[in-house]
């Protein structure tokens, strides 16, 4: 056996595990809901019937899945950018050099090591009316603002119990709970931007906006681009606070698109439907990676931090 | 070999249990500390005992899990023996073979008879001709009231067969009386099986006869009537707003700020422990405007799985569960009326037991003991009510917008 075949052989040997599991977890999965999605299938009957790409049709006809897909997509408009934004302040606060940093590191990452269904919990109680802690510092500010103006701005509110407000929450939440990993790749970017081109800046003149707009934002790119796909995908697939929190209420606001799915398949049992529904936020899914892939492609050749 | 060796030992470390195991599926965690499992186990212990061939496996399954996990033993072909059925759903179990039909035990057996059990309780496990599942206890859905702020309004006690506008003038009345005490007449929630009754008492129903279709029946005029009746209520201020009942944080009626809550038994145990005085309240039928008031009844009953290799230990079981004595004691737990007559009105000497038992003529098996799917209706109803008490849509509109949802869902 040549030396090239013999790394061959090893290169396949080094990637079998994770092809396996890849072929096995994904790509076979994967396989097998686009097959579902062809039939007319109750889970428990003994018979499916071949419909094509019925259950497509019918999918982009149906009101219930299009106002799930439009809830995923405003809260993933919503989530995304102010979870990034609130991580890349942080980030920047916890990479100036100062005591108890790796103290605060590890505080705002317990978030993500914490069980969804604990964290969502909590947050039943954190947006309880009155007695929930947002409520209950609200309602104590109006009563200290009272004081002084007379007037009461504010009431207590019924967060997730509200239409208007139920999805704001949970994307609200979502800030928090996401904070953790993003905080970590913003760190790390940090880290690697060269000193030398802030002491350069510095001796032109350069203020602090002007380096972290001309230098910090630029050289993070590359990371801010994972960090946008990775949240884009996350928010798009959300489900466990919404079935610990709001069930897709009140009034199907926050019936998110993975939500809807899951009742689909396992209250309603329709396994072709929700095979043909989950195929679709697949493909979504996939185009929104693509698209923002395509978009920053630009952006990132010359910059990179890795 | 030390390995060989040390399995080998592991082996004949414990012994071979040879009983027949009865896989026993329920909802709640029988792993849970409190009373009620404490005496539930104790039951299954005893047929433990009196059975030495037979242990029980309990599968504990989370309430809201409990059909699709149940669903999916019975695809996978390990369907519990006896499967813990609860009306609401009871449909998708007997219409797809998860159950076995026991009428035949039922009908030879020398201990345990139909004429034990009120007659409409039995609906709930009957499908077809065929029953399916022997009736453990259940709850008509009733209309609460507190004497004390009755008496404290000086406004009668309501009495069964009362109508819609004996309700309203009641309301009106405690809402007055009660005025400087900031409590009001009547709490409502959005839960569909609150309020279902509402429509029954008005001659509507929420599906066709064929249990098919909700267009033309759920919107009609007759239930835009009775929903727009129930909106009223709250506007005149007789009732707190959705918005109120979340932001107090606690349950008005047991909190003792409303005079009347529609609930089930189930509600006693609550009762019981908190702020209003559970000796003085009463429970009386919906308001109606048939000659007879009608309720809905939600029931736990037991089946056996349909792929059940020991039926006849899994009957012995039920019997055993279903028996006199062994109801005499799970009844003490308070949660709800036993199915069994002679065990019910051995508990009617307490006053509020009685007003249940005179209620159970006119209660009926929930829906979704005949329709499958029926939770997807509740879950449009709550969605329905939502927006008509918070007057985002009118109750025409509202009802026309859930028929439209559950036709669709009903044709995938």
């Amino acid at each position: 056996m040549s030396l090239r075949q013999r790394e061959n052989r090893n290169g396949w040997l080094f990637a079998a595990p994770a092809t396996i599991h890849l072929l096995l977890f994904a790509i076979l999965p994967i396989g097998f809901t686009l097959y579902l999605s062809l039939f007319r299938w109750k889970l428990y009957e003994p018979t499916k019937k071949f419909l094509g790409l019925e259950n497509y049709f019918y999918s982009f006809r149906d009101p219930a899945f299009l106002n799930a897909l439009s809830n995923s997509l405003k809260y993933a408009i919503v989530a995304v950018p102010s979870g990034i934004v609130v991580a890349l302040a942080i980030a920047i606060l916890l990479n100036q050099k100062m005591r108890l940093s790796a103290f605060f590191r590890t505080i705002y990452y317990l978030p993500a090591i914490s069980s969804g269904v604990a964290i969502s919990m909590i947050w039943i109680y954190i947006f309880l009316p009155e007695t929930g802690l947002i409520n209950s510092m609200l309602i104590s500010l109006s009563h200290l603002v009272n004081r002084y103006t007379h007037h009461e701005f504010y009431q207590g509110m019924d967060f997730l119990g509200k239409s208007e407000t139920a999805l704001w929450a949970l994307a609200f939440m979502s800030i928090w709970i996401g904070l953790g990993p993003k905080v970590v790749l913003f760190l790390a970017g940090l880290i690697g931007v060269p000193q030398t081109l802030y002491e350069a800046a510095m001796l032109d003149g350069a203020n602090g906006w002007q380096s972290f707009r001309r230098i910090t934002l630029p050289m993070l790119i590359p990371t801010s681009l994972f960090v946008v796909v990775t949240s884009t995908i996350s928010a798009i697939q959300v489900f466990t606070p919404v079935y610990m929190m709001t069930k897709g209420g009140p009034e199907d606001s926050t019936d998110v698109v993975g939500f809807h799915i899951y009742n689909e398949a396992w209250t309603s049992f329709n396994t072709g439907l929700a095979s043909a529904k989950s195929f679709i936020l697949f493909v979504l899914i996939a185009s929104v990676a693509f698209i923002q892939f395509r978009m920053t492609r630009k952006q990132l050749e010359g910059h990179s931090t890795f | 070999m030390l390995v060989l060796l040390a399995l080998g030992g592991l082996s004949c470390s414990k012994p071979t249990d040879t009983r027949t195991e009865l896989h026993i599926a329920t909802w709640s965690g029988a792993g849970e500390d409190n009373d009620y499992f404490r005496l539930v186990n104790q039951i299954y212990h005893d047929f433990e005992r009196n059975n030495p061939g037979i242990r029980i496996v309990i599968e504990n399954m989370p309430g809201s899990e409990y059909v699709p996990k149940t669903m999916l033993s019975h695809i996978a072909n390990v369907t519990p023996d006896v499967v813990i059925l609860d009306a609401s759903s009871s449909a998708l179990f007997m219409k797809n073979g998860v159950l076995q039909d026991i009428s035949g035990y039922l009908v030879s057996d020398k201990d345990l008879h139909r004429d034990d059990f009120f007659e409409n309780t039995l609906l709930a496990g009957t499908n077809g001709g065929k029953l399916y599942s022997i009736p453990v206890d259940f709850t008509p859905m009733v209309m609460y009231y507190n004497k004390d702020l009755f008496d404290a309004a000086k406004v009668a006690y309501p009495k069964n067969g009362w109508s819609f506008e004996d309700f309203e003038e009641t309301s009106a009345k405690l809402t007055t009386g009660l005025a400087n005490q900031n409590k009001k007449a009547f709490v409502i929630s959005s839960w569909m099986p609150g309020w279902v009754m509402w429509l029954w008492n008005n001659g509507g129903s929420v599906l066709d006869p064929t249990g098919t279709k909700a267009t033309g029946t759920l919107d009609s005029a007759q239930n835009a009537e009775v929903i727009g009746y129930l909106k009223n209520l709250v506007d005149k201020g007789y009732a707190p707003k959705l918005s109120e009942v979340a932001a107090a944080g606690v349950e008005p009626f047991a909190n003792g700020d409303v005079a009347m809550a529609i609930s089930g038994h189930w509600s006693i145990t609550t009762y019981k422990s908190s702020k209003v005085d559970w000796t003085r309240l009463g429970v009386v039928s919906m308001p109606t405007k048939l000659k007879s008031p009608v309720t809905v009844y939600y029931e736990s009953g037991l089946g056996i799985g349909n792929g059940c290799k020991h039926p006849d230990a899994a009957w012995k079981f039920i019997k055993h569960f279903c028996s006199y004595k062994n109801q005499l004691r799970y009844n003490s737990s308070g949660i709800a009326v036993c199915a069994r007559k002679d065990v019910a009105k051995n508990r009617a000497k307490d006053p509020i037991e009685s007003d249940f038992i005179n209620l159970i003529p006119g209660a009926r098996p929930p829906t979704g003991t005949q329709v499958e799917g029926y939770a997807f209706v509740e879950q449009q109803g709550q969605s329905m009510m939502d927006s008509v008490l918070n007057g985002r849509k009118s109750p025409q509109e509202a009802l026309r917008d859930m028929a439209t949802k559950i036709d669709r869902e009903f044709a995938k």
